[in-house]
């Protein structure tokens, strides 16, 4: 049932803006793929690409081994679930998933059954005869949700389904859909501009900026070895700090030596990226880090959110855990060194990762 | 993983077109078949001569002829003291019910909302009743030595048009002034501007676009109106009664001269519109009052005192239809009243007159269930498949908004009197009127009320498997009928009483009660149109009963 997606060399113009600038991706049978972005990206134009909303103006879009470009949304058999639920306000919860058996034309007794299993796996059973006006965001969600797999999709699309809802419930939902998704080992295709939502809950993750992919891979490829400055600064916190590489050690503000394995042949002007977690404060005696002012501090339970402001006037974020007891908060206007436990540097232009 | 490029089967069904380019284009052809070739037919019938050859002649002869410069002033008189005295009417009694505890108030809501609901031309025929040379108040006077003078003429006009489009002003302005948020007033308050000042520097700025809106529609009621000029105005000519006059004269022949009238006065109507379009529209404070403010609570004898020019405004206002309802039951003596009360009139229409009101209803049935259907389905292709050719869609549909009923009927039977088309005389041709007259007010409420469906609400049906047109009609039609029904019945009761169009449109056979009503009047058979009257009256009120219970009620959107 569950099918693999491959989508060909994909652009969709509107006038003459580029949404969607030669995609090509390949996802797996069963795999949960994030397409994930900053908003205008063309990660939603590509999802109804393959739902069949949106028309494609160059490439193809296979899924299994079925071309769909000319296929009509409502022949592709793909269940999509929308950001605003898009649960219909006149019908039923049970009638709103039962609609699309119904269209089917599936024998009543079997529409009963699916509709009902449909309903336990999403946890809704108890709500089958309410309006979806009675519902809170959450039971709408998941009546959406409920609606698209009752009639085993090839595929299942959601797009930003968890935005309207509110911090906790989010975790909360998307933990239930990431297990649902495994226990039905449905291909799924995911758009989201919330990374975290994207590292928790995709098996592949693509980036995707001004209508291009930046990079695919796994949440732990892309938050350790992002390819480009883009992913770097799009996925957790990032400060970058200009630099250069000389005889293949990459130096801070051309000074300070930052541990990075550098993999290419490169010297001259480069991009350093530190994460607030890999940076620790060193001794104010080691002259080879490089030093700063405390600017603010924000405790955050289990750990302390500091501001330094660096000798350069950037301003560099560090974590310090609150795990070792010997921590004492550093107050405001503290001269510090920083050491970095590992850095990603990037070529001037932010277009390709050196170490 | 290698994937087998094997290209899907075409189509067997690709010749099939979409079911909504199939409905632009059917939408399309009744546009330009019923609006924009009648109107160009008509512009076409005012520059050219009985020869075909092109003139100016017709234009050349309104400007020189005094008598219908004199139409012209009488018509733009009368409209701009209508519609002064209807804002002086309707502003301030808005304002006291919005912000007053006013006795009873939706009592003096629905007094107000029937004077408007009822055909003005029965308003005038009822002040004819009660302030006509016979009629029941200038007797009593003339019985105590009080001479009033003729309602007829101007001041007739006058009176009949305030008290029957003072409710425009009285409802935009009452809807505008709930929903200025008390915060706006306090505010002023608190920078020490308040009573009067506030009133004028604060509340009314911010209502006046609505309430110049509602003057709007005031205007181009009573420049539109033909009925009531034709039957109080006598010696008080004004235009679209002079349309009518010369349409009629010239018949049997040329009828270039009432084409021309009928193009100069939509000309004026267009104007007026973009004048506002482009002056009022623009400035207008889109406001949701997340407080709306509170009612001042009044006591004894304030109270009383406030409340009561409502009362008297109010029944002023029905006081014509309690006129014609109690006139219908007087009983009648050939078209002559005699002594007592009875059903002679209502036995009389029944006799002879079944048909008309057989007619009137499944006329008025059959265009209004054609106006929602073209409005639905045209609001979709210019809110959903917005191109430019909807938006010509859109402008032509819209364009019968300006026109008077009495120009559309002409422009009609100009068209389609002679071959390949021939309507005229027929039910088709009354349905067409009252369908393009309508169908602007179900268009912009069917846009409005898509505008606030998730277009998301279709998509999810299309990926269930459902194709689009019965996605349409299974989600978006059935979310929108709650909204357009309300409106819907509202232009039901306007097509019932509609005249100015079916008096051009009909014929023998498709007579209906108004303009029975019209032809009872000038026959003197005072009991058969009041009993006719007292009808549409009934079903008037019946429909806005209706409607105010299902506007009350749930709807979907909104």
């Amino acid at each position: 049932m569950s099918q693999n997606i491959l989508i060909d060399k994909v652009t969709k113009m509107y006038d003459d803006f580029k949404a969607v600038d030669n995609i090509s991706l390949e996802i797996q049978p069963g795999e949960f793929f994030t397409l994930l972005g900053p908003s205008g990206c063309g990660k939603t134009t590509l999802l109804r690409m393959i739902a069949g909303f949106n028309d494609i103006n160059e490439g193809e879009i296979y899924l299994g081994d079925q071309l769909i470009n000319d296929v009509p949304a409502y022949k592709r058999n793909i269940g999509m679930v929308f950001q605003n639920y898009a649960i219909f306000p006149h019908l039923s919860v049970w009638e709103n998933v039962a609609y699309g058996l119904k269209a089917r034309k599936i024998p009543k007794p079997e529409i009963e059954e699916r509709v009902k299993e449909a309903m336990e796996t999403t946890k809704i059973e108890m709500h089958a005869q309410k309006q979806p006006s009675q519902l809170s965001g959450g039971q709408q969600q998941r009546v959406a949700l409920a609606r698209a797999i009752v009639i085993r999709p090839q595929l299942l699309l959601m797009d930003e389904p968890l935005s309207n809802l509110d911090a906790k419930l989010r975790i909360e939902m998307r933990t239930s859909i990431r297990n649902l998704q495994k226990e039905l080992g449905i291909t799924t295709v995911y758009v989201t501009h919330d990374q975290e939502e994207a590292l928790a809950i995709s098996d592949r993750i693509a980036v995707m900026n001004f209508g291009v992919i930046e990079q695919v891979g796994t949440p732990y490829e892309l938050y350790t070895k992002p390819r480009t400055q883009f992913v770097a600064g799009f996925l957790g916190t990032n400060t970058f700090v200009e630099g250069e590489i000389r005889d293949g050690v990459a130096y801070m503000l051309n000074k300070y030596p930052v541990p990075a394995k550098v993999s290419k042949d490169y010297s001259g002007q480069v991009i350093i990226a530190a994460r607030p977690e890999k940076s620790r404060f060193a001794s104010l005696n080691d002259e080879s880090c490089i030093s700063g002012v405390i600017k603010s501090q924000t405790f955050l339970g289990d750990f302390i959110n500091y501001e330094v402001l660096l000798e350069n006037d950037q301003i560099l974020q560090i974590n310090e855990y609150l795990s070792d007891d010997t921590v004492v908060p550093r107050g405001e206007g503290t001269n510090v060194r920083i050491r970095f436990e590992g850095v990603n540097v990037f070529t001037p232009d932010g277009r390709e990762a050196l170490a | 993983m290698i994937f087998k490029k094997t290209k899907a089967l075409k189509k067997t069904e690709g010749a099939k077109p979409d079911f909504w380019t199939v409905v632009l284009i059917v939408s399309l052809v009744f546009a330009v078949c019923f609006i924009g070739y009648p109107f160009l037919y008509l512009v076409r019938n005012s520059i050219t001569d009985e020869s075909g050859a092109l003139t100016l002649a017709h234009y050349a002869k309104f400007f020189k002829k005094h008598y219908y410069m004199v139409c012209l002033t009488n018509t733009v008189k009368l409209a701009l003291a209508s519609t002064a005295l209807a804002t002086l009417v309707g502003l301030p009694l808005a304002y006291i019910s919005t912000r007053f505890n006013t006795y009873g108030k939706s009592f003096t809501n629905i007094l107000i909302i029937i004077s408007l609901m009822s055909p003005p031309f029965i308003g005038a025929y009822s002040w004819i009743l009660l302030l006509g040379n016979v009629g029941y108040i200038t007797k009593f006077l003339a019985d105590r030595g009080i001479e009033i003078g003729t309602i007829y003429g101007f001041r007739g006009l006058l009176l009949v048009f305030t008290l029957k489009l003072y409710p425009y002003v009285y409802l935009y302005t009452q809807g505008a002034l709930q929903k200025v948020d008390s915060s706006l007033e306090e505010a002023s308050e608190s920078l020490g501007v308040h009573g009067w000042k506030r009133l004028c520097k604060i509340t009314f700025p911010v209502i006046l676009p609505t309430v110049l809106n509602s003057m709007l529609m005031v205007f181009m009621t009573s420049v539109a109106d033909y009925g009531t000029p034709q039957m109080i105005g006598k010696g008080y000519k004004v235009l679209t009664v002079a349309i009518y006059e010369e349409f009629m004269t010239e018949l049997t022949g040329d009828t270039s001269f009432a084409s021309a009238l009928a193009i100069m006065v939509t000309m004026c109507m267009l104007i007026i519109l973009i004048i506002q379009k482009t002056s009022i529209a623009s400035k207008s404070y889109i406001m949701s009052a997340l407080r709306p403010p509170a009612e001042r609570k009044l006591k004894g004898i304030k109270r009383f005192l406030v409340s009561l020019p409502l009362y008297i405004v109010g029944l002023l206002g029905t006081l014509p239809i309690l006129a014609i309802i109690y006139t219908s039951f007087r009983r009648v003596n050939g078209t002559r009243f005699a002594e007592g009360f009875g059903l002679d009139s209502y036995k009389n229409v029944v006799y002879s007159m079944g048909r008309y009101i057989r007619n009137t209803f499944i006329l008025s049935a059959v265009a209004i269930v054609l106006v929602i259907i073209v409005g639905m389905l045209a609001a979709y292709l210019i809110v959903r498949k917005r191109s430019k050719i909807t938006g010509l869609l859109d402008v032509l549909y819209m364009f019968p908004y300006v026109i008077p009923g009495s120009v559309i009927g002409i422009s009609l039977v100009v068209a389609f009197n002679k071959k390949p088309i021939i309507l005229t005389g027929t039910f088709a041709i009354m349905i067409i009127s009252y369908v393009i007259r309508k169908l602007p007010f179900t268009l912009r409420s069917s846009v409005g009320i898509l505008y606030q469906i998730e277009p998301s609400i279709e998509e999810a049906s299309v990926s269930l498997g459902v194709p689009p047109m019965k996605t349409f009609f299974k989600t978006t039609a059935p979310l929108m009928m709650p909204g357009l029904f309300s409106g819907a019945l509202l232009s039901f009761i306007e097509i019932i009483n509609e005249l100015s169009s079916s008096m051009i449109l009909y014929t023998g056979k498709t007579t209906t009660i108004s303009v029975a009503i019209f032809n009872a009047l000038f026959r003197d058979a005072y009991g058969t149109a009041s009993a006719l009257a007292t009808i549409l009256i009934a079903v008037t009120i019946i429909c806005l009963i209706i409607f105010n219970k299902v506007s009350g009620g749930k709807s979907f959107v909104g």
